[in-house]
């Protein structure tokens, strides 16, 4: 069943009559001003092509459908693939299986829906801990290892410099110092006999 | 070395308590990001696949607007009464603040709902939260889903949602525990006023600007839920009632603060201002107690039988 177009505030449907208003219009549950853009899109029938049985011995067939006539080769393992297997991103092919590694190795970018911030988390290792003073001890060593351990992990999709990766390395570096001098120095200034 | 990115701001960060969402436009897609802060999660809307966007004009806030500005600048004022340089700085600045923050508030105007369709999914995208910038976000993004799908020149035939053209039938809706929570502060209050009759050398007598103001909040704010939703007569009979004497009791408080600071401003050496006030005399506070308690008893147990019956 498609989706209805429907009102923000009180989600009442909207009726057909009320689209590409150019003066706007109102709902007519919660008589709330409304724009509606609505594209052709709409008119679209949903699903893919089926796919084709296989015809004869000579033909290739699919994979994962051996009934099913393949279409097309994946891009990345080169098995036959019938247009319901076919996964298409940015005009390259991927069988299911390929799609999934791809995925779980982050090599596609173009459908990745996450990715971790080790620059932020870094950055916050660095300087959250150093309020409280003592637990620098643990946080400055781990905001370094991480700074190491990420240094070529993917930042975000969007642009973004490494400037928190830099600062994080600092602020680790300046508080190690600062936790050796320190301990350095009560060691020295030990109580002597008396 | 980072390549350029596809992504091109759309809108501003809609910033939360634990992150925030933002809009980019990539050549064939939208991009919303959702951030934590730690971690960015992504959704795509391909051009080509959006159906539609719906724009909704949320009600205003104006009451909440101006309720909020007097609350800032009453914050600010308060000020005035401190004697600290430190004490004076910080209501100054954390009044200013908040009235810049409405401020900000009413200059970006009217608040909207922004959702998406394409065939699988409605999407509430969060950084379009004002009509201004709903409008300046579709004209963006209109001539892009045009040239992925066309211009649709007339509405389908049968429009799906046909059925529902006319208005929806209304929903009653229950009428809520205000009016017994107001009587029930109404109880509260007279326990307070007594307690500062019996004891007038503690401070309980300044927290009753406080609690006579969420009075009058308490009661206009049922008084305007009423219509349409609250078919009881009688209990709001009596908080109408009720009103008078609020008003009373609050012109007999704002008196002798006036008399009060007055008669601070005379003194050579200011003392604080507070610890000397006795915010009703003995007859007044005396009337504040009574009529609480009675219109609190009446007004409960009208509630309760109205409820049984």
């Amino acid at each position: 069943m498609p989706l209805v177009i429907a009102c923000g505030e009180c989600s009442w449907p909207l009726p057909a009559e009320l689209w590409n208003r150019v003066e706007g219009a109102r709902c007519p549950g919660c008589r709330q001003p409304l724009e509606i853009a609505v594209f052709p899109a709409i008119e679209r029938t949903r699903g893919g092509a089926l796919p084709q049985p296989a015809q004869g011995e000579g033909e290739a067939s699919c994979f994962f459908h051996l009934e099913s006539r393949a279409v097309t080769p994946c891009d990345e393992c080169g098995r036959f693939l019938c247009s319901l297997c076919d996964i298409e991103i940015d005009g390259r092919h991927f069988c299911p299986t390929c799609f999934k590694s791809g995925m779980a190795a982050n090599r596609l970018e173009n459908v990745e829906t996450r990715r971790t911030m080790y620059d932020t988390i870094a950055l916050v290792l660095a300087t959250l801990p150093l309020m409280l003073f003592w637990p620098a001890i643990i946080g400055a060593p781990a905001a370094l290892f991480t700074v190491v351990r990420r240094w070529r992990a993917p930042l975000s999709i969007l642009p973004r410099t490494r400037i928190r990766f830099y600062l994080a390395a600092l602020f680790a570096s300046a508080e190690i110092a600062g936790i050796v001098a320190l301990v350095w120095a009560i060691l020295r200034v030990r109580p002597g006999p008396s | 070395m980072s390549r350029q990115s596809i992504y091109r701001k759309l809108t501003g960060r809609r910033r939360g308590v634990f992150g925030y969402s933002q809009l980019w436009t990539a050549p064939d897609h939208l991009l919303l990001v959702k951030s934590t802060r730690f971690a960015e999660y992504y959704q795509r809307f391909a051009f080509a696949d959006i159906q539609a966007v719906v724009i909704t004009e949320l009600p205003d806030r104006i009451a909440a607007q101006i309720w909020s500005a007097i609350a800032a600048i009453a914050w600010a004022f308060l000020a005035l009464l401190m004697y600290g340089a430190f004490a004076k700085g910080f209501f100054v600045i954390t009044g200013a603040l908040a009235s810049a923050a409405v401020v900000v508030d009413v200059l970006r105007g009217p608040r909207c709902r922004c959702h998406l369709y394409t065939a699988v999914s409605r999407e509430l995208l969060e950084p379009v939260d004002r009509v201004r910038g709903a409008r300046a976000f579709l004209a963006e993004i209109r001539p892009a889903i045009e040239a992925a799908q066309g211009h649709l020149d007339h509405p389908p035939a049968e429009p799906a949602s046909a059925a529902f053209a006319d208005r929806p039938p209304e929903v009653p809706q229950p009428p809520g525990y205000l009016p017994e929570i107001l009587f029930l502060v109404f109880l509260i209050d007279a326990a307070l006023v007594l307690a500062d009759l019996r004891f007038p050398s503690n401070q309980i007598g300044n927290a009753l600007p406080t609690t006579f103001f969420a009075e009058i909040v308490l009661a206009i704010v049922a008084l305007i839920r009423r219509a349409g939703r609250d078919t009881r007569r009688l209990i709001y009979v009596v908080l109408v009632a009720t009103l008078g004497c609020i008003g009373w009791d609050a012109f007999n408080l704002g008196r002798s603060f006036l008399v009060l600071l007055a008669e601070s401003a005379r003194r050579p050496h200011p003392q604080p201002l507070m610890t000397a006030w006795e915010p009703l005399a003995h007859g007044e506070a005396i009337f504040a107690a009574a009529w609480r308690i009675t219109a609190g008893v009446i007004g409960l147990v009208l509630a309760y039988l109205s409820r049984v019956a």
